[in-house]
């Protein structure tokens, strides 16, 4: 029996997504219901931040940060600061160190709160569980609101350190949080890791090898879902990480059931750095002052932090002005998609909107 | 004890003062009279059911999956968001109404009202009280199978009349589904039938009177098996390829705007009411609750049940993920199937037995025993057969301390 | 532990072991290769037991205004250490063999750079534009993209004191097809007298300024 020959046909997914990636559009051909081929189209949310970056001085620019990964503006603050000081050879006093770790570790469990719920939502489950992680996400977003007043784009570290000391109301605040949230972590854990139709859609779907994965630069849960165990934080500590005892979840198989475990993983070792980091608080300034318009030696540096998303990174180049020369945003999620080719290749298009899922991409940051 | 007053006002039943009006009108007009009377106020009793049971369904739908998010479900319009329906029933009447000039005009405005009818009729062979029944079928049971199979039907029609590829991708992945999972379904409420030796509905139940028992017991199998068969059939998750594939490819109703999208939103929650009333009729005792329905009205208590298992279908979407096209059919063809299979051989082997050697009644509480320790097998047995493949890789993360990544070789030549 | 940069001077005694006349310059923190011999030592730096550079960290272009530098910064995950390569193009059109085949996660990333910058990569699978659209007239991370017709030159106008000798000296280059900018008054030429630089005044300067932009256009 002669097998009947279909033509392959183009599907648009996006660029208005139902979930909650952002404006990124994948065109699939399909031949049936495999995938055969899915062509990338960015650039919906090009905002040219790298260029507007070199027109304003080093402190104007903080603020484009917050909006390139609008999920995680703390840990897009706090790379692009380490990057400044890096170039500028300024120094950070202890408080304000400690407190960029502690805000950065708050903002990793929002982002993964946001990134988890998001991947159970586009499995299927209609918001329930991502409608239990906001709960989560609504204190942190609110301790974020206490300190610097924005919820989202929050805009909170200066280079030399933080903007604002804690209020009095933040600290039972955050010792309430620090308390209550593990028995969350493990809340979900129970309810989802067990369920064999997440099982089903998420286990041995979009499977990464560790080979492909370092030599695709990815970073971040997509690489430590492969098995490597591999986090900036450990390898090159930056602010005072090197002085806290947490651990690196590392999955089995690379596929998106591991990042999602991960993730989650990921959370309660946030919430350890967070706990050992309110005991050893130490008083003093937060921040070093620094001139309006700094103006570092001509030279370049790199700085990168382990954001949710991965490992971000800024490389600036100054040239002896009071602008940057040459401002480049090393985003996890654009190269993170370096892969996706070659993982939606060959499976169908819910698993490839699952894949897209477990990426955790997030397009401010691709498009800059 | 109260025995049913046989009063025309003892609303516990109301057959009575209906009976009454039968009894004024054949005393005074001709016969046939009768007989249109009373069809026309069954009609419109049971339609009235049915379209409060629509809007009813839509705030309880609501509400109920806000409070298992967390949240609260619409609670601005009206008190408690009671006016919620009506509102929507308003917004979708005065959306405009769109039909592609591409589309097959003839065929495009049918599927609405085509869906609508068969989930309409499933409520007439129900079995409300001892003495409500609309159509009092020989082959209820039969009557009810063959009407789910309309409904596939129309969601064809209405994938094929809208002229999308991806409305039409949509609505064979529905008749696909539909079909695989009738087969389970017709076998496990094929199982009561055999015990009880007729298809007629209310005959099951008074079965179930009679022997205090309720067949849900007897037969757990099948309750499971049209559980899962039926929501697969109601197209509601984890089984809502039909409609959730509109996040990824728009499903069989994206050209219907307005009303008669309305109706195929309308039809899955009345679908879901009729479903439930099977089950509750056919497994669950019906009107019967083991003598209350002596005291209180049993079309409440039928009412009730059928509540109560719409209530599961909605726990059920709140809180499962969705399933691919090829894992349902998979589930179906693979397990459903051969599990409805295995549960007729039980079922037939007992009920000979039972029949045959004309056993005494007692026999029925060893069957309840041996179904429940061969359910408890069977069903244990499939899923570890099916799931075993999950459970190879650890579902924990491994923790580790310290950085650690081997030199693995680049894909050197592969990256060419 | 933290990871090592690797100084330039060490890393550029490897490469000119393997490769003797491929590098151009020596600074603290990287090593400059002429663009034809990228790629050659890209795979020396990845496949080297020594250096071990298989994870490709950042890939970025500088437009220094008489070449381009495309930058890789390379780590190696297993030793933990990192350093700098660059690669030096004219900048007229600059041309850069592609890594892609050295490192997959270059792929994406030479897509930017030649989209922001203009720099074409051989042998590179998909160069096409990643964020703009194919027609976009110029590339606007190259430091000439700011002088478009009508003498538009964003800049710092609000910190004149930062430069005193006038605006940072971007080239004079001749305007592309880019649709025409709003004019705005530059800073070499010195507001009219009958302007107070007043907070006040600057409600009256507004017709005054559009009032002058027309006369520079026609």
């Amino acid at each position: 029996m002669t097998e009947l020959h279909t033509p392959p046909y183009v599907v648009n997914i996006g660029p208005q997504h139902p979930s909650t990636h952002g404006v990124f559009r994948l065109k699939v051909t399909l031949d049936g219901e495999r995938i055969i081929d899915a062509e990338m189209v960015l650039g919906y949310l090009h905002r040219s931040m790298e260029k507007l970056a070199e027109e304003r001085t080093f402190t104007q620019n903080i603020p484009f940060t917050d909006r390139m990964d609008y999920l995680a503006a703390m840990t897009g603050n706090l790379a692009y600061c380490l990057a400044a000081e890096k170039l500028a050879g300024i120094e950070v006093p202890e408080r304000g160190s400690y407190l960029r770790v502690i805000f950065a570790e708050l903002q990793r469990i929002a982002s993964h709160c946001m990134a988890n719920g998001t991947f159970v939502n586009d499995c299927g489950a209609w918001q329930t569980p991502l409608m239990y992680m906001f709960r989560d996400r609504e204190k942190i977003l609110d301790l974020f609101e206490m300190t610097c007043g924005a919820r989202l784009t929050t805009n909170y570290m200066r280079i030399g350190g933080v903007a604002f000391d804690v209020p009095d109301e933040w600290y039972p605040a955050i010792k309430a949080l620090v308390a209550e949230l593990p028995d969350r972590i493990a809340e979900y854990e129970e309810l989802l890791l067990d369920s064999e139709i997440l099982l089903a859609r998420s286990r041995d779907i979009g499977v990464l090898k560790p080979e492909a994965a370092i030599n695709a630069s990815t970073s971040g849960p997509l690489l430590r879902g492969c098995g490597i165990a591999w986090d900036v934080r450990k390898a090159d500590p930056y602010c005072v990480y090197d002085r806290f005892d947490f651990d690196i979840p590392v999955g089995h198989n690379g596929d998106c059931f591991d990042r999602f475990i991960v993730r989650l993983e990921e959370m309660r070792q946030s919430l350890r750095i967070v706990g050992q980091a309110l005991t050893h608080l130490p008083g003093g300034p937060v921040s070093t002052p620094v001139p309006l318009a700094l103006r570092p030696e001509p030279g370049e540096a790199y700085a990168r932090i382990e954001s949710p998303k991965g490992e971000l990174g800024f490389y600036l180049v100054s040239d002896g002005g009071p602008t940057p020369y040459r401002f480049h945003v090393r985003s996890p999620s654009y190269i993170n998609l370096s892969v996706l080719k070659d993982l939606t290749v060959g499976l169908s298009i819910a698993d490839a909107i699952v894949t897209l899922g477990s990426l955790d991409i997030n397009v401010g940051e691709i498009d800059r | 004890m109260i025995p049913f007053l046989d009063a025309w006002y003892d609303l516990r039943s109301l057959a009575n003062p209906v009976r009454e009006l039968y009894d004024w009108l054949r005393d005074n007009t001709a016969d046939e009279v009768v007989y249109v009377v009373s069809a026309v106020i069954g009609a419109v009793a049971i339609l009235t059911f049915v379209g409060l049971g629509a809007l009813a369904n839509v705030w309880l739908e609501r509400r109920i999956i806000g409070r298992i998010q967390v949240r609260r479900g619409p609670n601005r319009v009206g008190p408690f968001g009671l006016l919620q329906p009506v509102a929507d029933a308003i917004k979708l009447i005065q959306k405009e109404v769109l039909q592609p000039r591409a589309s097959d005009a003839k065929l495009f405005n049918l599927p609405p009202i085509l869906v609508f009818i068969p989930a309409m009729l499933t409520f007439a062979v129900f079995a409300w009280a001892p003495d409500m029944v609309y159509a009092n079928l020989n082959v209820g049971v039969l009557y009810l199978l063959a009407l789910s199979s309309i409904t596939s039907l129309a969601i064809f029609i209405a994938g094929w009349a809208s002229n999308n590829k991806y409305a039409l991708l949509g609505a064979m992945r529905v008749i696909a589904m539909a079909v695989s999972y009738e087969i389970p379904l017709v076998l496990a409420l094929l199982s009561p039938v055999l015990f009880v030796g007729s298809m007629n509905i209310p005959t099951i139940v008074d079965w179930q009177r009679h022997y205090d028992v309720w067949l849900a017991f007897l037969l757990p199998m099948p309750v499971l098996i049209y559980a899962v068969a039926a929501t697969a059939e109601l197209n509601r998750t984890p089984a809502d390829i039909a409609e959730a594939e509109s996040e990824i490819i728009a499903g069989f109703h994206t050209e219907y705007s307005g009303m008669k999208f309305g109706l195929f939103y309308a039809v899955e929650l009345v679908n879901s009411l009729a479903v439930s009333g099977i089950m509750a009729s056919l497994f669950f005792g019906g009107y019967s609750l083991y003598g209350l329905d002596e005291w209180l009205p049993p079309w409440l208590i039928f009412i009730g049940k059928i509540y109560f298992f719409y209530f599961g279908l909605i726990w059920l979407r709140g809180t499962l993920p969705r399933l691919r096209i090829d894992q349902l059919m998979a589930l179906a063809w693979k397990m459903l199937i051969p599990l409805a299979l295995i549960n007729i051989c039980i079922v037939a082997t007992e009920v000979l037995l039972w029949r045959e050697l004309e056993l005494t009644d007692w026999v029925l509480a060893a069957y309840i025993a041996i179904n429940a320790v061969l359910t408890v097998f069977f069903i244990g047995a499939f899923f570890r057969l099916i799931t075993a493949r999950f459970y190879r890789l650890p579902r924990r993360v491994r923790l580790v301390h310290d950085i650690s990544v081997p030199s693995l070789p680049a894909p050197g030549a592969a990256a060419q | 532990m933290t990871t090592v940069a690797l100084a330039g001077p060490e890393v550029a005694e490897r490469v000119r072991a393997a490769f003797p006349d491929a590098v151009i310059e020596v600074t603290a923190d990287s090593v400059t290769v002429p663009a034809e011999r990228v790629v050659a030592v890209a795979r020396f730096l990845r496949d080297d037991a020594e250096l071990d550079g298989k994870y490709l960290n950042c890939l970025l272009g500088i437009d220094w205004l008489d070449h381009f530098d495309i930058v890789y910064v390379l780590s190696s995950l297993a030793k933990n250490h990192t350093f700098v390569l660059k690669a030096r193009a004219a900048h007229d059109a600059p041309v850069v063999p592609s890594v892609n085949g050295v490192w997959m996660g270059a792929n994406l990333q030479e897509r930017e750079v030649y989209d922001l910058m203009g720099i074409s990569f051989s042998d590179h699978p998909n160069l096409r534009r990643i964020f703009l659209w194919e027609g976009f007239p110029g590339h606007p991370l190259r430091k000439d993209f700011l002088a478009l017709p009508g003498g538009y030159k964003p800049g710092l106008q609000r910190f004149p004191f930062e430069f005193p000798e006038g605006q940072r000296a971007y080239p004079e280059v001749e305007g592309t097809d880019a649709p025409s900018a709003p004019a705005v008054p530059r800073l070499d030429q010195p507001p009219a007298a009958s302007e107070s630089p007043s907070p006040s005044g600057r409600g009256q300067a507004r017709p005054e300024r559009s009032r002058r932009g027309e006369g520079e256009q026609a």
